[in-house]
Order: C-alpha cells, then sequence, then structure tokens
C-alpha cells in the first residue's frame, strides 16, 4: 500500500474515532438527546437550504450575498463571545421551554416535507429552541444581533418575503410611483410621457399601443431590499452604531430606488422604438447586471465614504 | 340627620381580608378561561379538521379570541401567586399553551399557502374553460351567430383582465387574513411564555 493510502486510512479512523465520540456524546443525557433531535432536523433541512441557495447564487440572484452575509456576521459574533456565553446556564423553566421548542418543531417537521419556507421556518423555531435550553432565554437579551442573524439566514429566500409582505400592504403603489416618477424623468427630458397607474405611456395622451406595465420585479424593491441588507451587514461588519447603520440602510434603499427610474426609462424606451430584442437585453441578466454593477458601484463608495467619516462625539450618559 | 362618614370610620370598615384583589382576579380569570372554553367548544363542533377553509377559520376566530385566554390566564396567574401549588402547575400550563399558539402560527401559514394555491387554481380553471368556450366560439361563427368577432376578442382580453385581478385580489386577501392570524398568535404565544416564566421565578414562595 502507498504512503497517500495509509494517511486516507489513518485520516478515517480518526473521523469515525471522532463521529463515535460525538455519538457518544450526543446520547449521554436526555438534554443531549434532545438537542440531537433537533440538530438532524436542522442536518434533513440543510442540502435543501444549500441547494436553493447554490442555485440562487448562479442565477445571479443577490439576495444570497444577505443570507451568506448574516452566518459570517452571526458565527463571528458567537465566536467571540464563546467564553462568556459558555458561562450561560439555563433555568429549569427555559430547558423546559427550549425542550418543547426542539420537540413540538421536530414533531411536525414531516408534515411540512412539501414547503421549503415552512421547512426554514420549524428549522428556525428549533434553532431557538437549542439557544433557550442550552444558554437560557437570556441568550437573546446579551446576544441578540449574532443569534437573530444567524436564525434569519436559515430561510433561503428573504427577498421573496420581503416582497410578498410589500405586495401585499401596499399593493401596486411602489410600481404606480416608479411610473410616475418615470414620466417625469421624461418629461425632464423632453419626451412626452403619461403614467396610469402602474402603466407608463411614451404619448401626451394614455396610449396602450406605446404603453409599458411596471411589473413587481421592475418595482426596484428587491434590490432595494439587497442594498438595506447589505447596509446593515456593512454598518455590523465596521462596528459603526445604530444610527449610522440605519443611515446606510436609508442610503441603501434611496439609491436603489432612484437608480431604478433611469432603468424603467430606459427599458420603456427598448420595448415602445427598440424592438423586443433590445428589451430582452436589457430586461435580462446582462441588462440587469450592468445597472447592478453601477448601482453596486455607488452605493458602495457613499457607504464607504458615511463610514469613514468620524463620529460626532456624544456625551455618555 | 345623615351624617358623612369620616376617614376613621372608613379605615375601621375597610377590612383587606375581604376585599383580597387576587380573589377578584380569580373570579374574572376563571371568567374569562370559561369564556374562552364555551367558544372554543362552539367554534370547533363539528370538527372537520381535513378542510383546509374550516381549519383557515377556526384558527382564525381562535387567534381573535386568543387575548381572552391570556388576560384570563395572567389574571388567573396573579390570584394564585401565594398559592405554589396551583402556581407551578398553571405556568408551566401558560409556558405549554404559549408554544401551541406560537406553532400554530406556522400551521396558518401553512394552510395559507396551500387555500391560495388551490384558489388560484380554481380560478385558473375556470377561467380556461370560459376561454376556449370562446375560441370555439371565434373558430366556429354558427355558435354564436349574433356575437361579432370583435365583441370576441374583447371579451377574451376581459377574461384575461379579470382573472389576473381576481387571483391577485385572492392572494392577497388570503396573506392579509394570514399575517393578522400569525400576528395574534405570535403575540399571545410569547406573552403566554412570558406569563409562565413569571410564574415559574415569582418570588413569592
Amino acid at each position: 500500500m502507498g504512503r497517500g493510502t495509509n494517511r486516507a486510512i489513518g485520516q478515517w479512523k480518526k473521523a469515525k474515532r471522532y463521529g463515535l465520540a460525538t455519538l457518544r456524546l450526543s446520547l449521554r443525557s436526555n438534554h443531549n438527546r434532545i438537542v440531537t433531535c433537533g440538530v438532524l432536523v436542522c442536518l434533513f433541512y440543510f442540502p435543501l437550504w444549500l441547494s436553493i441557495v447554490g442555485r440562487e447564487t448562479l442565477n445571479g440572484s443577490a439576495d444570497t450575498l444577505l443570507n451568506f452575509g448574516f452566518i459570517y456576521l452571526g458565527v463571528q459574533g458567537l465566536l467571540e463571545s464563546r467564553q462568556q456565553m459558555a458561562l450561560y446556564k439555563p433555568a429549569e423553566d427555559d430547558r423546559l421551554l427550549g425542550y418543547l421548542l426542539i420537540l413540538s418543531g421536530a414533531a411536525i417537521f414531516p408534515l411540512f416535507l412539501s414547503s421549503t419556507s415552512l421547512q426554514a421556518l420549524l428549522c428556525m423555531w428549533i434553532l431557538v429552541g437549542i439557544a433557550v435550553c442550552t444558554w437560557g432565554a437570556a441568550i437573546f437579551r446579551n446576544y441578540a444581533v449574532p443569534l437573530v442573524l444567524l436564525i434569519v439566514s436559515v430561510y433561503p429566500q428573504l427577498g421573496f418575503v420581503g416582497n410578498t409582505l410589500r405586495r401585499t400592504l401596499t399593493a401596486n403603489q411602489l410600481e404606480s410611483w416608479m411610473a410616475w416618477l418615470s414620466s417625469l424623468g421624461f418629461q425632464a427630458v423632453g419626451q412626452a410621457a403619461i403614467a396610469q397607474d402602474q402603466f407608463l405611456s411614451l404619448s401626451a395622451d394614455f396610449d396602450a399601443t406605446k404603453a409599458v406595465e411596471v411589473a413587481s420585479g421592475c418595482s426596484g424593491f428587491d434590490m432595494a431590499f439587497v442594498l438595506a441588507g447589505v447596509g446593515l451587514i456593512l454598518g455590523l461588519f465596521f462596528k459603526q452604531p445604530w444610527s449610522k447603520i440605519l443611515l446606510l440602510i436609508i442610503l441603501g434603499v434611496v439609491l436603489a430606488l432612484v437608480f431604478n427610474v433611469p432603468r424603467i426609462m430606459l427599458l420603456a424606451i427598448a420595448v415602445v422604438y427598440w424592438g423586443q430584442e433590445s428589451f430582452n437585453f436589457w430586461h435580462g441578466s446582462i441588462g440587469g447586471q450592468i445597472f447592478a454593477t453601477l448601482l453596486l458601484t455607488c452605493y458602495y463608495y457613499a457607504a464607504m465614504t458615511l463610514i469613514s467619516r468620524k463620529p460626532t462625539k456624544t456625551s455618555s450618559l | 340627620m345623615a351624617t358623612v362618614p369620616t376617614n376613621k370610620n372608613f379605615t375601621k370598615s375597610y377590612n383587606p381580608q375581604a376585599y383580597n384583589p387576587q380573589a377578584l382576579c380569580c373570579i374574572v380569570g376563571f371568567a374569562c378561561l370559561a369564556g374562552f372554553l364555551v367558544d372554543l367548544a362552539v367554534l370547533s363542533f363539528p370538527p372537520s379538521l381535513g378542510n383546509i377553509e374550516w381549519r383557515i377559520g377556526f384558527l382564525q376566530r381562535v387567534s381573535d379570541r386568543s387575548i381572552i385566554l391570556l388576560f384570563g390566564l395572567a389574571l388567573l396567574l396573579y390570584g394564585t401567586l401565594d398559592f405554589r401549588t396551583w402556581r407551578r402547575p398553571l405556568s408551566l400550563l401558560c409556558t405549554v399553551l404559549g408554544v401551541a399558539f406560537s406553532l400554530s402560527s406556522i400551521l396558518v401559514i401553512a394552510d395559507g399557502i396551500a387555500f391560495q394555491r388551490q384558489t388560484v387554481t380554481a380560478i385558473t380553471t375556470q377561467a380556461a374553460q370560459i376561454e376556449s368556450q370562446i375560441q370555439n366560439a371565434q373558430a366556429d361563427s354558427t355558435v354564436a351567430p349574433n356575437i361579432t368577432p370583435e365583441q370576441l376578442a374583447q371579451a377574451a382580453q376581459q377574461l384575461k383582465n379579470q382573472a389576473k385581478t381576481l387571483k391577485s385580489n385572492a392572494q392577497t386577501s388570503v396573506i392579509k387574513t394570514g399575517v393578522a392570524s400569525v400576528g395574534n398568535f405570535l403575540v399571545v404565544g410569547l406573552a403566554l411564555v412570558g406569563l409562565g416564566r413569571y410564574g415559574a421565578r415569582s418570588p413569592r414562595a
């Protein structure tokens, strides 16, 4: 046998020993058994999460940026405080609460194998249970940010949830505003345009043959959501005060919505005057990437200017 | 001549044992609990767990009335704070109910998603049936001799718009109802868990 084979066998034996030791530890007490049950459910969901996040990343979705950013910040935050966290001992009622969360989540998990969202929610539920029964509920008071970021990152399509809620609560108001702002943009450059609800017509009076619909995907919400998340990640990464993090988030949302107006104007011109091929190009992945690159570059410089500015001294209480 | 009672007389007549606020809380707490249970019994009969519409309606009504349960349990817990034998099981009940109510929010989401799909599929099927009838009429003029091809084209366009609007409205209303129920369940669930923790850790022995 070669040297490489021997090394592989050695590593396999080491991994086997480590695995058996972990298995023994996981079954040693009731607490460990219940936590193991929760971890197994989360591990069952993990390949699905990985496949969705991988697919979305390959498709160029910016949503996954938030997942990875949240995981990084969450893990970093917990690793930094692991020694203080080890001192937390859960009270009896916290343990009971944690066990109830884990076991109830694990019990109904098999009922929702057809829905990714519900599996993600149940895994979040179980993770909360594991944290509560391991460290006590007080851990959420002192380490709320890293824990919440980690738990939220379990959901693979955060933008989808945000957009669904936005459409439910505000219907197509954002689309209508975008159409109206684009019509103002056209009028500013001398092109006749009029907006009617979410429709934008490149004519003085509304003409259906020269009109385009600002659909949900073109409302700018998706990019605004991502940039709000990026603002949060940047702010936490550079350890900025919450007031500045809020400013970074607002800056991201405003820039995304402002940049969406020329995009809609270009798409309207493409669909009305340049033809379907041109529209497909600008509406497709390449056109989208061009706008996203411009937007992200501007946001990066604006955010860095905001971050590098010396914070004003405030008197502490 | 009638005499106005002085403060001294009032103090003499006041007996803290006779006006125990905890006993009052127990009475109101039991009343709230009984009211909630009666409502629950009325709502759950006849049970039809397999029917998604029944489940959505049931969970929505339970979430609407859940504040009564929270109020009743809070009053009952306050009324039994001095009685360890009652306080402990009541705290446990609050915790279990809190977890159950919070978990119900996930069931509400699951049912909401399924109902939304069901409604959208029903609208799509009906729209497709009517569309095929219009297409038949367009292909064969003897089917509807009094209707012009322009009118048929207009009807087809109206049908598309109406189906789109109906789907959008159905989705929005289902999500709105779901969000309201989820909010109620989560708030009451977390409050019940908080009650349970308060009862379990009460400084009173």
